[in-house]
């Protein structure tokens, strides 16, 4: 065999090793399925905004890991013989731990995993939710809650969705008590504390409930109204409601302490949650630490949202979403929503009926959390049947409440599902 | 770790129920509470904050009721709309109150070497040293 033989054996060689490499031997045909769904969400993100923020970086943790399924790769220990690894290299001795096996010395060689496997024991570790709260509290104002407390109840009544939806997917008998309890978070309207519900009780469904809650948080300008109006009269999305009295800054600081000692005593497992989110509101309401705000508020919160993003989406492999159970979580986190929406606004009629008409259904909706977008609805549609009501601040009581309240909701699925 | 499930059932239709009421009950108390705790402490912060303005405003009250003077007229630069100084001094008086502070004249300020923008990020940044 002269020179050219060899040269051109070896390229068609490395072709080979290049094409058996390649995703296109290696993967799934549920992988392609996989991307043009990942390139579906990239489509909503990009061209129609839907929580671009979230959704873009799930989507393209979703399009990467079904290209290639690699990236999320745990590390191994490759075993190789002491004598074929001096070989290969040189003669000179490698420094890692050997074994004996049937009388041959075999060296424990690691190997990395996937880029993907070490960012995502933020999700796994349940680090990541708790810094998004962190951010989230930074950025929240609780003065319209604190100026009209009643606004809690309304935050309590939207998580009936949650409690719901449980019953729901028990009902399918598909689902263990955990997998029900993680899809029924779907309905707290809030992707942190999804996800963290999720990691810890059933962590196999990551992909699909992550998806399914920013999904539909998306969509809550398209879900709500309709809910909202058949459940209201005309009348009642008209009431125009009183100014909020004005909150003193000693009040600002007093809130984060006391939900915090209260709620952590009371639900421990909501303490993460709740006590970062707390944190971030404490650091804005002192004035302080305006650094630090700043930076919980911006780049930290960016930075989280990035790495939470890509690997949620990364969990959401062909073998994982394209299941039965998918179209269940997707069905049911949609109901859960729809109930969550209606009990705001149920419990809202209720609060109407007892403040002699002071109070507009209208801001119960804002209670399933999804801040500010739910609180946004209320507004819209409170302003389609009186151009001149201003109901966004009344809506962020509740809306507010809401992330509390789905937070604590939390708790108690961890509490006895765990 | 508490474990509110000490019943331990494997009828899904139990468990379903459990969970509803239990959490249902749990969230209203838990903000029920909450929504007592920040009516009360609410409620006391703003009264005595109230009281304390009040007693702050009831001397200058007096002292204006005393000897009513008549208020200067801030010299105005030409130029400056009516509805700036307005807002001008509803600024002054959020910030003073009726503690006695005057507006005495309103005029433009020197243009400054930096924009505003710059002005504001240099502030941000060297603030805190």
């Amino acid at each position: 065999m002269n020179v050219f033989q060899e040269v051109a054996q070896g390229f068609v060689d490395a072709l080979q090793g290049i094409w058996t490499s390649s995703g296109f031997i290696g993967n799934d045909p549920r992988n392609y399925i996989m991307i043009v769904i990942a390139l579906a969400l990239l489509y909503l993100a990009i061209k129609k905004e839907f929580e671009p923020l979230l959704l873009l970086p799930i989507a393209f943790g979703m399009l990467l890991v079904n290209v290639f399924p690699g990236i999320t790769a745990n590390p191994s220990t490759e075993m190789q013989l002491v004598t074929d690894y001096m070989a290969a290299h040189g003669n000179v001795a490698g420094n890692y731990p050997i074994v004996l096996l049937n009388g041959q010395e075999y060296y424990q060689i690691p190997t990395n995993g996937g880029l993907f496997y070490y960012l995502y024991q933020g999700v796994k570790l349940g680090i990541y939710p708790p810094l998004i709260f962190l951010g989230i509290g930074a950025m929240t104002d609780f003065g319209p809650l604190i100026a009209n407390p009643k606004s809690f109840l309304l935050g309590a009544a939207a998580q009936l969705g949650i409690f719901l939806t449980f019953i729901g997917a028990m009902a399918l008998s598909i689902f263990t008590p955990q997998e029900a309890g993680s899809i029924a978070i779907i309905g707290g309207a809030d992707g942190p504390t999804a996800i963290y519900v999720t990691s810890i009780l059933a962590p196999h469904l990551l992909g699909p409930i992550a998806v399914a809650a920013y999904s539909y948080m998306a969509l809550v300008p398209i879900i709500q109204p309709p809910i909202m109006k058949a459940l209201t009269t005309k009348k009642e999305r008209m009431i125009v409601m009183e100014q909020l009295r004005p909150v003193t800054k000693l009040e600002k600081i007093l809130f984060p302490i006391l939900v915090t000692i209260l709620i952590s005593l009371l639900l421990p497992d909501a303490a993460p949650l709740v006590g970062m989110l707390m944190l971030g509101n404490l650091m804005r309401e002192s004035g302080v630490v305006s650094r630090i705000s700043n930076t919980a508020q911006n780049e930290l919160m960016n930075i989280i949202t990035i790495f939470l993003g890509v690997t949620v989406g990364a969990t959401a492999t062909g073998e994982v979403f394209l299941t039965p159970q998918t179209i269940g979580i997707v069905v049911l986190g949609l109901l859960a929503f729809g109930f969550g929406t209606a009990g705001g606004v149920l419990f809202g009629k209720l609060m109407c009926k007892f403040s002699g008409g002071k109070i507009n259904p209208l801001i119960g909706s804002a209670g399933v959390s999804a801040v500010p977008m739910a609180a946004r609805v209320s507004q819209k549609v409170g302003q389609q049947d009186n151009p001149g009501n201003f109901l966004l601040m009344h809506a962020m009581g509740p809306n507010v409440a809401g992330v509390i309240g789905s937070a604590v909701a939390a708790g108690i699925l961890i509490s006895i599902l765990r | 770790m508490p474990n509110f499930l000490a019943l331990q059932t494997d009828d899904p239709v139990v468990l379903s129920l459990t969970i509803l009421v239990t959490g249902l009950i749990v969230v209203f108390l838990v903000l029920i509470v909450l929504t007592a705790i920040i009516k009360g402490y609410g409620t006391a912060i703003f009264n005595i904050a109230n009281k304390e303005e009040k007693t702050r405003e009831e001397p200058v009250v007096a002292a204006r009721t005393a000897t009513p003077v008549t208020q200067a007229v801030p010299h105005v630069e030409a130029g400056i709309p009516g509805e700036v100084v307005a807002a001008i001094a509803a600024a002054v008086y959020s910030l003073d109150g009726m503690s006695g502070s005057a507006i005495h004249s309103i005029r433009r300020a020197r243009k400054a070497s930096r924009s505003a923008w710059g002005m504001a990020g240099i502030m941000e940044n060297t603030r805190p040293f």
